[in-house]
């Protein structure tokens, strides 16, 4: 195992861009999850990710019928245009999905985990529908949303690299007012004038991150980065930083060592890390409850 | 008698105020002062609409008719709400629960300066919990949950203070507990505070005077001058 890692840690190695990647994922995705996890909106980490992946079905399906012009000449070029068109669709999907929770919440359209529930079923119905309707199927579709962050390209993680930390940096700078909005309402409307603001910021920010994420490791994988790794770390930590600190560090972790064990046993990558974070739930769990026992 | 009639001008005032959630007012016709320094007391039975008031009181629920005059800013305004309100999911240490009531002195980008941390530290020793700064706020009991919470109002540096139901999940002891400490903390910082509490008897034997929650009107909300 330990030769494994050895490997996939070489730069010579052909998917070491990929490797990056998931550790990339893995350290920022947990932070924006920590949050989803405090608020209590885990079912919104499950379902922005089905309408990231459902917009990224759209826009290879609009491209492939034509809706969408083909600029490229080239097969290479032809590429470069659908990852994009598949960026630009998930974050498009993303927004319209959030909007659609944030107005049906407004208008106390039935409780939160039934709208959410919806969504989730419109989302995923859309994705297979539009997989299913693609002129050439499965096989550009789901090798996009079905997790496997192997193709990732120098550039694409250049994008990524980017885009993760302008995330991190808000998350930083704001980090007071995103935990005062989410644990006490009234106060922030007494010291900063109210939560909009602030909610705004957040859902901006989880949206950016899910988007990128499911174009880059699909749905089932974005969802487990964002939300395993609080969830571990949850019951080992007091204070606020260690537990944002903690489970970046679990999620970085889960993404090398996922990397290797697929590597080494040549098992897809996305059920692999996932496999490992969800391992570590309960093994948390277990270790906190030893822990309270010797406290005591 | 109304605010503009007194000579003192109060922090807090309410005229003919109507409020509530939905078309049918909870509290009608309020009127209601309070003014530096004092010691108020809002006794009434559970669902009379005491916690409608200090929402009131605090901006955080608009009237749906008459006035209130607030002379003072809304970051000067200290609330401890239930403690049982807030998550416990949050795995946050009691000294960042205190810290959260100089946020609203903060700009984004600084870092929590020195005479900050201080003034939380202090908040903490008012209340008797500097020993537990670094302890889960979610695994203390209700009482010292409830003393977390007047640290961090207190680390508002609020001219009124407003509690409500700060006994409520708390044993007798620690309830006597901290009434004393309010107490003291009025004698001796001048700053107001207002306690919401069905329990009548402890809020008589601590306030300079106790306002009666009940029937859908106030009784007692403007102190009688001879």
């Amino acid at each position: 195992m330990a030769q494994a890692f050895v490997e996939i840690l070489d730069p010579s190695f052909l998917l070491f861009p990929a490797v990056l990647g998931s550790i990339v994922l893995g350290l920022v995705c947990p932070v924006v999850g920590g949050f989803l996890v405090l608020r209590r909106s885990v079912l919104l980490g499950l379902t922005l990710p089905q309408f990231a992946a459902a917009g990224a079905a759209f826009a290879l399906f609009a491209h492939e019928v034509g809706l969408v012009p083909h600029p490229g000449h080239t097969s290479g070029d032809a590429h470069q245009v659908e990852r994009m068109l598949a960026y630009v669709g998930s974050l498009l999907f993303t927004f319209a999905g959030m909007t659609l929770l944030a107005l049906t919440d407004r208008r106390g359209v039935g409780r939160s985990e039934t709208r959410l529930a919806v969504a989730y079923a419109l989302a995923g119905s859309l994705m297979i529908l539009f997989v299913a309707i693609h002129p050439f199927g499965d096989a550009a579709i789901l090798g996009l949303v079905k997790g496997e962050a192997v193709v990732l390209s120098w550039a694409e993680l250049a994008a990524l690299g980017a885009v993760y930390a302008a995330v991190t940096a808000c998350l930083v700078l704001f980090r007071r007012e995103l935990l005062m909005a989410s644990f006490d309402r009234d106060l922030t409307f007494l010291l900063k004038g109210g939560t909009f603001t602030w909610d705004l910021l957040f859902h901006l920010l989880a949206g950016v991150t899910i988007a990128l994420g499911v174009m880059m490791a699909g749905p089932l994988l974005t969802f487990g980065l964002l939300v395993l790794p609080p969830i571990a770390v949850r019951p080992l930590v007091s204070g606020m930083a260690p537990y944002f600190i903690a489970s970046s560090l679990v999620g970085a972790g889960i993404g090398l060592t996922g990397f290797a064990v697929a590597y080494r046993f040549d098992v897809p990558l996305g059920p692999a890390i996932l496999a490992l974070g969800c391992g570590l739930v309960p093994a948390a769990h277990v270790l906190a409850w030893v822990a309270g026992k010797f406290r005591r | 008698m109304t605010a503009s009639d007194s000579p003192e001008r109060p922090l807090l005032a309410l005229q003919h105020a109507c409020l509530g959630y939905g078309p049918e007012p909870v509290l009608d016709d309020v009127h209601l002062r309070i003014g530096a320094g004092e010691f108020v007391g809002l006794a009434g039975p559970n669902g009379s609409g005491k916690t409608t008031l200090l929402r009131s009181m605090l901006g955080l629920l608009p009237l749906q008719d008459g006035n209130v005059e607030r002379h003072l800013p809304r970051t000067r305004l200290g609330y401890v709400p239930q403690h049982a309100s807030l998550d416990a999911y949050f795995p946050l240490s009691v000294w960042e629960v205190a810290a959260m009531g100089a946020y609203g002195r903060l700009r984004p980008w600084r870092l929590f300066p020195r005479g900050e941390r201080q003034r939380v530290d202090a908040a903490l020793a008012q209340v008797g919990l500097v020993r537990l700064g670094r302890s889960v706020f979610s695994h203390l009991s209700g009482g010292q949950r409830q003393r977390a919470l007047i640290a961090r109002a207190l680390t508002v540096d609020p001219a009124l203070l407003l509690l409500d139901e700060p006994f409520a999940g708390v044993d007798r002891d620690a309830r006597e507990d901290i009434a004393r400490q309010l107490e003291e903390i009025n004698r001796n910082s001048s700053l107001a505070i207002v306690i919401c509490s069905h329990d009548g008897d402890l809020l008589a034997r601590f306030c300079d005077r106790v306002i009666q929650v009940s029937d859908g009107r106030v009784h007692g909300g403007v102190r009688e001058t001879a």
